[in-house]
């Protein structure tokens, strides 16, 4: 088993609402990242992948969200135990995060090589000038042209593709062991999208860091991913190697998916539609919380909850009837 | 040229400029070609897809073909009539057999309108019903489009991202017509609800014997809903063939690219991916010769001269690209 880098146990986020009540945004989420290792999170919006990953960063706005429970080991050390300065020293240094929308994550007043700088200056305490000769080192690992000048240009100068470029450069100043990506090719074009996975696989060869993905997509997992975790309304539902889950998806939701998206190297007659709709995160049903929606859904599956349980070595389903000839 | 009755859309040589103006003087300084000489034709109850990347034009392709932008020059004809030049009354005929439904149901949906006035209004604005005839004939078309018929006096806001394209679908449907122009119709919406709204535009085509013009960024979505492909780059057609000759033997370097750049879950079937280097070049100062020139990894001499022209090959596979020339 190789070593652990970053493991969440039992993580549940949720949030305040006015009438009382909690969204259950992240609700009792395990999972853990080997050092070098990429992992995928997908799901529908809404189903707390982002928010769990904001969990991870501890950018969630408290009040009105709330840990009520679980931890995040980095290296053995709980995250949400951790003072604010002691926070700050890993946050955008050893873990670094890239988001989907790059211009509202750069600051548009500012010009990009300070922006890039400034980590360093931050974290690694270099001066202004050493800090700006890295950043132009940086932008052009990541394929940015004309660097020395590009630089002095602010944030709404560049196309989508070349801040997502920015974003990566800046993430990987300090060298992070762990990088976290939230749909970082969601708003890009299939060529761009092509040449920023391409850019994300290089910098993860040549700087070992472990990858967590968030995607919907699963042309996007399948290119990327080691192991992969399934989510539905806050929960894991299923998770395992991504091979394996491809090739035998366990979960029924896991397979509607699948069996609802058009692939470019499939041919199907007729999509596979869901009914309904992810249930509110504070309005979960009892029992399964995809009960509502699954076509194999049995009078038990309403009343009592699975637990995600292992049906062959690695690969966890949380289904009662998971490997069952039901699901099939 | 196909026989004309078996058409219910034929566009030649359209063109749309945007002029750019000096900020003080106002002086057309240059033109945004934002869709530079297309010619195509939909046939009855055929779908054709266009794909594109952001800013080639695809979406200004369906707005002149109903007449939001009024073509710089060309020919538009809906079954087989001149509308180029069409106004008033004559314009608003053309718009009966011509409806489009649009990316964003938040942004096309009346917000203070009820969602049953906003579907039963085009039936009495043509005046082909009365006020109490519209709204019938609205139920029936929520029903058909899978809303309830307690949904007809909600307001848009009450309903999801799917249930409001749903309205936008039957909107679009209350006039009968024979074209509907798709402009990514189902690009905001989440993988599940988007298989919903994909597999209903299918069984309304073959019940209202529609023709689709579906504007999309993702091939995958257009592989699966498409008869026949039109790809374009900067304002130019550069391929159009049949669904299946594009994916099998793609002719143009730019669809070559753009397909194997599409994430594909099986590994075995994945093609060697090609990696275009930059970014689409500014509409306002495209390459000169071929338009994707700068970026071809397969670019000749010429290719930067001169621009390449339409080719039509025996099995209708058109391609414009100096390789076959």
């Amino acid at each position: 088993m190789p070593e652990k880098l970053l493991e969440v146990k039992n993580l549940k986020t949720y949030f305040a609402l006015e009438d009382g009540g909690w969204a259950k945004a992240v609700d009792d989420v395990s999972f853990s990242v080997a050092k070098g290792e990429t992992l995928c999170i997908v799901g529908e919006s809404g189903c707390g992948k982002s928010m769990t990953a904001l969990s991870i960063m501890d950018l969630i706005a408290k009040p009105p969200g709330k840990y009520m429970g679980g931890q995040i080991l980095f290296h053995g050390k709980d995250l949400l135990t951790l003072s604010e300065k002691e926070k700050s020293s890993i946050r955008g240094n050893r873990i670094a995060m890239i988001f989907q929308e790059p211009m509202t994550a750069l600051n548009p007043v500012k010009k990009i090589g300070i922006q890039i700088a400034e980590v360093l200056q931050l974290h690694e305490h270099m001066d202004k000038r050493k800090a700006m000769e890295q950043a132009i080192l940086m932008l052009k690992k990541v394929g940015i042209p004309r660097a020395e000048k590009i630089v002095h240009e602010y944030p709404h100068q560049f196309s989508g593709g070349m801040r997502q470029r920015v974003m990566i450069a800046m993430a990987m100043m300090c060298n992070p062991e762990l990088l976290i990506a939230d749909e970082p090719t969601t708003a890009l074009d299939v060529t761009i999208q092509a040449q920023v996975l391409d850019l994300m696989r290089t910098m993860k060869k040549e700087f070992h860091t472990a990858l967590i993905f968030i995607t919907h997509d699963f042309g996007v997992v399948s290119e990327m991913a080691d192991n992969v975790v399934v989510m539905y309304a806050g929960q894991i539902i299923e998770s395992g190697q991504a091979d394996m889950l491809f090739e035998r998806p366990l979960h029924p939701y896991t397979r509607a998916l699948l069996a609802s998206v058009p692939f470019i190297d499939q041919d199907k007659e007729v999509l596979h539609s869901i009914p309904g709709t992810v249930p509110e995160a504070s309005k979960y049903p009892e029992g399964c919380r995809f009960a509502e929606r699954c076509d194999k859904c049995h009078p038990e599956c309403r009343k009592k909850e699975p637990k995600l349980q292992e049906q062959e070595p690695g690969h966890f389903v949380k289904c009662f009837w998971a490997g069952d000839e039901y699901c099939q | 040229m196909t026989n004309a009755n078996q058409n219910v859309l034929e566009l030649d040589n359209i063109k749309m400029y945007f002029p750019i103006k000096s900020p003080f003087l106002k002086r057309t300084v240059g033109y945004v070609k934002a869709v530079d000489d297309i010619s195509l034709s939909i046939r009855k109850g055929e779908t054709l897809g266009i794909v594109g990347e952001s800013g080639c034009g695809k979406s200004t392709l369906g707005r002149v073909i109903m007449r939001i932008y009024n073509p710089t020059s060309g020919e538009i004809r809906i079954n087989g009539e001149d509308i180029t030049r069409a106004k008033g009354q004559e314009l608003k005929k053309v718009r009966k057999q011509c409806q489009m439904v649009f990316q964003d149901p938040f942004a096309s949906l009346n917000p203070t309108m009820r969602v049953g006035e906003i579907v039963s209004e085009p039936l009495w604005v043509n005046k082909i019903m009365d006020k109490k005839g519209a709204e019938s004939k609205a139920k029936e078309l929520f029903e058909r489009v899978g809303l309830r018929e307690s949904d007809f006096y909600k307001f848009p806001h009450e309903f999801s991202g799917g249930q409001k394209q749903r309205v936008g679908i039957a909107r679009a449907l209350a006039l009968n017509p024979n074209l509907i122009i798709a402009d990514e119709a189902v690009s905001a919406l989440d993988v599940s609800i988007q298989a919903q709204i994909l597999n209903l535009l299918n069984e309304l085509k073959a019940e209202y014997h529609l023709a689709y013009m579906f504007i999309t960024h993702n091939l995958a979505v257009v592989k699966h809903i498409s008869d026949r492909i039109g790809v374009m780059y900067l304002g130019h057609l550069v391929e159009l063939a049949d669904k299946k000759e594009i994916f099998d033997h793609p002719l143009h370097p730019y669809t070559e690219a753009l397909l194997s750049a599409v994430p594909v879950v099986d590994k075995r079937k994945r093609r060697e991916r090609i990696i275009l280097s930059g970014d689409t070049p500014n509409p306002a100062k495209p390459p000169s010769g071929c338009p994707f020139s700068n970026r071809c990894p397969k670019c000749m001499e010429i290719c930067k001269t001169a621009a390449p022209k339409k080719m039509v090959l025996e099995n209708g596979h058109q391609v414009a690209c100096h390789l076959y020339q």
